[in-house]
């Protein structure tokens, strides 16, 4: 009987979870961007899942980080940095900016982490464009949602997906 | 561009039919893939019993009022399909006691698959910022509602075909549901053992 229940199982296994782990059966990112006028800076946070997170920069042989275990590669920062810095853009008012990484942090009882980003010196925003295809590649079900404050406290969401990596407010 | 209603809304839609992750359609077809169409009430009223068990603890837990481990309420999950399964088999006469029971379980469980909604909200939401945070809530568990209409609407028209066209006894069709649900959530009960 155990057999066939262990038969049943990894079947299942085979099946229907080829790449994910039983931890979370969805794959979903959410981001804050938020402009401070005080500062004319933008400040990110960036929510993602750390073994889609992994997988996916393994794909760009950016491997063997173990993030934010015991063990992480000594060039984890500047690899997680580089890697946001290709997959997550913003554009204020048609002009792309530089954002700096700022550190990263575990989240939840859920294996995540936490990525800060700042940019400074960021003119007021009228229109702000958000390009992030994170985690795309891998998930046909990845949906990256952000949340935009810009002037004014005033906010929009958006949310990239497949086929529809970038989005754009305008205040 | 889209409105933050209607993101959420759609996330809640998109994740209880979410077919890589379908544990909330079978418990939906385990409760209520066995009632004739003439029973449709009985169907209302046990829909209605799982919304507000998993509303509520969608919002508690959402709200950080509730935490219950994730891993244990993923496990949890397929076990309720189990038992829901195994209790339209064991319970032959549909008398007021038994529906009342079942009724109660709807409920009961519905608080469980509530925790597990809450585990995508929570990866989805941005908290702490003002009346977003309710209007994310809402339009989330509204799109799971909707969701869930559609399941229903998809098992009443199954059931009709097989039990008044093609004229499949009751009790067969019981049986065949239930054994079909049993076997998928047992699967998935040893693969979540936490």
């Amino acid at each position: 009987m155990w057999i066939t229940l262990f038969l049943i199982s990894n079947f299942w296994k085979l099946e229907y979870t080829p790449l994910l782990s039983i931890d979370h059966d969805f794959h979903i990112s959410k981001c804050l961007v938020e402009y401070k006028p005080e500062s004319s800076t933008f400040q990110i946070s960036l929510h993602l899942f750390l073994d889609d997170l992994e997988q996916s920069m393994a794909l760009e042989g950016r491997d063997s980080l173990f993030l934010l275990t015991a063990k992480e590669s000594p060039i984890a920062e500047l690899s997680v940095s580089k890697f946001l810095e290709e997959h997550f853009k913003i554009e204020v008012n048609g002009h792309p900016i530089t954002y700096e990484y700022l550190g990263k942090e575990t989240a939840g009882d859920y294996i995540a982490m936490w990525c800060y980003m700042e940019a400074t010196k960021v003119p007021y925003p009228t229109q702000i464009t958000i390009y992030n295809d994170l985690l795309l590649n891998i998930f046909e079900d990845q949906k990256n949602i952000i949340t935009v404050i810009g002037p004014d406290e005033k906010k929009a969401v958006m949310i990239m997906q497949r086929g529809d990596e970038m989005n754009t407010v305008k205040f | 561009m889209e409105s933050e209603f209607s993101i959420y809304l759609g996330l809640g839609f998109d994740h209880i039919l979410d077919i890589n992750g379908y544990d909330h359609i079978l418990f939906v077809i385990a409760l209520c893939a066995i009632y004739q169409i003439s029973e449709w009430k009985k169907v209302a009223i046990l829909a209605t019993s799982f919304t507000f068990g998993h509303s509520v603890t969608l919002a508690l837990s959402a709200l950080d009022l509730v935490s219950v481990d994730s891993a244990l309420i993923e496990f949890l999950i397929p076990l309720t399909i189990l038992l829901t399964a195994l209790y339209n088999v064991y319970n032959r006469r549909s008398s007021y006691v038994s529906i009342s029971i079942k009724y109660s379980l709807a409920v009961f469980f519905g608080l469980i698959h509530g925790m597990g909604f809450s585990n995508f909200f929570r990866s989805a939401a941005i908290p702490g910022i003002d009346e977003g945070f309710i209007t994310q809530l809402l339009a989330f568990n509204l799109g799971v509602e909707l969701g869930q209409l559609i399941i229903i609407a998809f098992i009443l028209g199954l059931t009709y075909v097989f039990l008044e066209i093609i004229k499949v006894k009751v009790r067969e069709w019981n049986l065949f549901i239930s054994g079909a649900t049993a076997g998928l959530s047992i699967a998935m009960i040893i693969e979540r053992i936490p």
